[in-house]
């Protein structure tokens, strides 16, 4: 973090930020945010920082490290009902419009502002990092059919930034340019504004609209000279669709920061053979342990088999070990538990995932509980129960997720009891209570259900 | 004759894109009368990328930059973009 303040002071000139055709310097940022930061001065709590990509959400963030208030991410796509229930959790009490974007309604005891609220700055608040200071809070899928908060604190996030630009390429990469692709609420975007702003880095803050067409996200990896783009596998594998999605059109492209559920093996072959001089760097861990906590470039051998490496355990950011087959973490980058619940009897944290460890390299084999990962999301398929069976048309709901030959989770489906007449209703009803991600492709009759998942769901 | 050739072409081609939307999307609900491949979720980022990937395996080769994503929204809008990748 002491990177940035010597980023601001020597070269506030440098931009710091992309966004459409707004550049904002590092200068401009810093100043931003002193601003922002004594406003938030006046009062406590954790910070909601309600937009999408805009420029003010990293504003927003850099303002409540200075004025040590925790921020949590609110993407303009997450639905009322969980950001109030995210809200209630952890106590906040105040909400930034930082993209000007209202609310589409209010939410009780918590008071909305925008930039224009926020008075000139009279003067600014010093860098003071203490590394029990909570940085940001971050919401997980739940069996209870709440959202879990994950405090991450200053010291969480240092190690998680020292560890990932201990990797040369990646922090030479990234001290060019940073391309965003992951929604600033999904953890896997620390990655990529952590990298940007650690090594002065311009951030390129990409919109929806920008990633569905594909072209301007392809014109801003080209436009730079060198660059880092961190995103899902499952987007690397939609932008592996393209052929200009290679070397001979993109040749700034150096360094591509994987994480959040397995790369395919076909789709690192492709892009490898694409991208010959690219460093494919493959990453794993929860939103828990601070983005991720092991990674390693991938080389030809280790294409020879399914799944793909997702570290090695000598370089990793904590301490990484097996118990009865459960991937087990422990060191600084992990967190001291989730807000409202007891805090857990031991630091080290039990992901749940499956692994194997062969030749120091770390492998993931899937989850041990009724958690499942879609589209790079960890999803507790009981929160989408809970959610069905909370409207007045369900009385019994199962879920479960459809995989492919791989195990890879392809889609989910819901079976439902009574089955309405009409399945769009079902839909619109369960995008207030979950994320788009977390609403199930089909539904079905529950007398359909299959008898394998049956023994499953009854079995739990 | 050629021009029922074409015709039969046509008609084989619509089977097969819907036998492959049927497969890739996990359901025959996209089959149904007016549906909205996108809207309704059916045709997923996954569904989406598995599509474009049996295409190409299939000599047809559909670039995501090229395409209007709306195209995606029906099967005839899709039978259209596959008609003109081939002509």
């Amino acid at each position: 973090m002491h990177h940035l303040e010597r980023i601001f002071c020597h070269s506030p000139q440098k931009p710091a930020l992309r966004w459409g055709s707004t550049v904002m310097t590092y200068g401009q940022l810093y100043e931003e945010a002193q601003q922002l930061a004594e406003f938030l001065k006046t009062g406590s709590g954790p910070l909601l920082v309600y937009g999408h990509k805009h420029p003010r959400m990293i504003v927003a963030f850099l303002a409540c490290l200075l004025s040590k208030r925790p921020w949590m991410p609110c993407d303009l796509s997450m639905p009322m009902a969980r950001m109030e229930a995210a809200a209630a959790i952890c106590g906040a009490n105040q909400l930034f419009l930082a993209e000007g974007i209202a609310l589409p309604r209010e939410i009780e005891e918590i008071s909305s502002f925008s930039w224009e609220d926020v008075p000139p700055k009279t003067q600014n608040q010093p860098f003071s990092f203490q590394p029990d200071t909570v940085a940001y809070i971050m919401f997980t899928s739940g069996t209870t059919g709440q959202p879990k908060a994950i405090p991450i604190t200053l010291g969480n996030l240092e190690n998680f930034a020292q560890w990932l630009l201990s990797y040369d390429q990646l922090a030479s990469a990234a001290s060019d340019c940073v391309i965003n692709q992951a929604s600033l609420s999904f953890d896997l975007s620390v990655a990529d504004w952590c990298a940007a702003l650690c090594t002065g880095g311009v951030l390129r803050l990409t919109t929806n609209e920008e990633q569905q067409k594909l072209a301007p996200f392809f014109a801003h990896i080209a436009e730079a000279e060198g660059c880092f783009l961190a995103c899902t596998p499952t987007f690397l594998r939609l932008c592996a669709c393209d052929s200009s999605f290679c070397s001979r059109c993109l040749p700034g492209l150096r360094a591509i920061f994987l994480c959040g559920e397995p790369l395919p093996r076909t789709t690192a072959q492709l892009v490898m053979k694409r991208f010959p001089q690219t460093v494919l760097f493959h990453a794993y861990g929860p939103t828990e342990a601070t983005c991720a906590v092991c990674g390693l470039p991938l080389l030809p051998q280790h294409l020879e088999q399914e799944p793909l490496p997702v570290g090695q355990i000598s370089s990793a950011a904590v301490n990484i070990t097996l118990r009865d087959g459960e991937i087990i973490l422990d060191g600084p980058s992990v967190f001291g538990g989730y807000l409202g619940q007891e805090p857990p009897a031991s630091a080290a944290y039990a992901t749940g995932d499956l692994g194997r460890i062969e030749n120091g390299l770390l492998y993931c084999l899937g989850r041990r509980d009724k958690q499942i990962k879609y589209m790079g999301y960890r999803i507790d398929l009981n929160e989408i129960r809970l959610a069905l069976e909370a409207l007045p048309q369900v009385q019994q709901a199962a879920v479960i997720a459809q995989r492919d030959s791989h195990g890879v989770v392809r889609r989910l489906a819901a079976y439902l009891s009574p089955f309405p007449a009409e399945t769009d209703d079902l839909r619109r009803a369960l995008s207030e209570p979950l994320p788009a991600y977390m609403i199930p492709q089909l539904f079905f009759p529950l007398e359909q259900l299959p008898v394998s998942a049956n023994l499953k769901t009854q079995g739990g | 004759m050629s021009a029922y050739c074409k015709e039969n072409q046509k008609n084989e081609l619509e089977e097969r894109i819907k036998q492959l939307l049927v497969q890739v999307c996990g359901t025959e609900q996209v089959l149904e009368e007016g549906i909205n491949l996108l809207d309704s979720g059916l045709l997923d980022s996954l569904a989406f990328i598995e599509l474009l990937t049996e295409l190409e395996m299939e000599g047809i080769s559909i670039q995501p930059t090229q395409v209007d994503r709306r195209c995606f929204c029906t099967v005839e809008g899709i039978l259209q973009l596959v008609q003109s990748q081939l002509s």
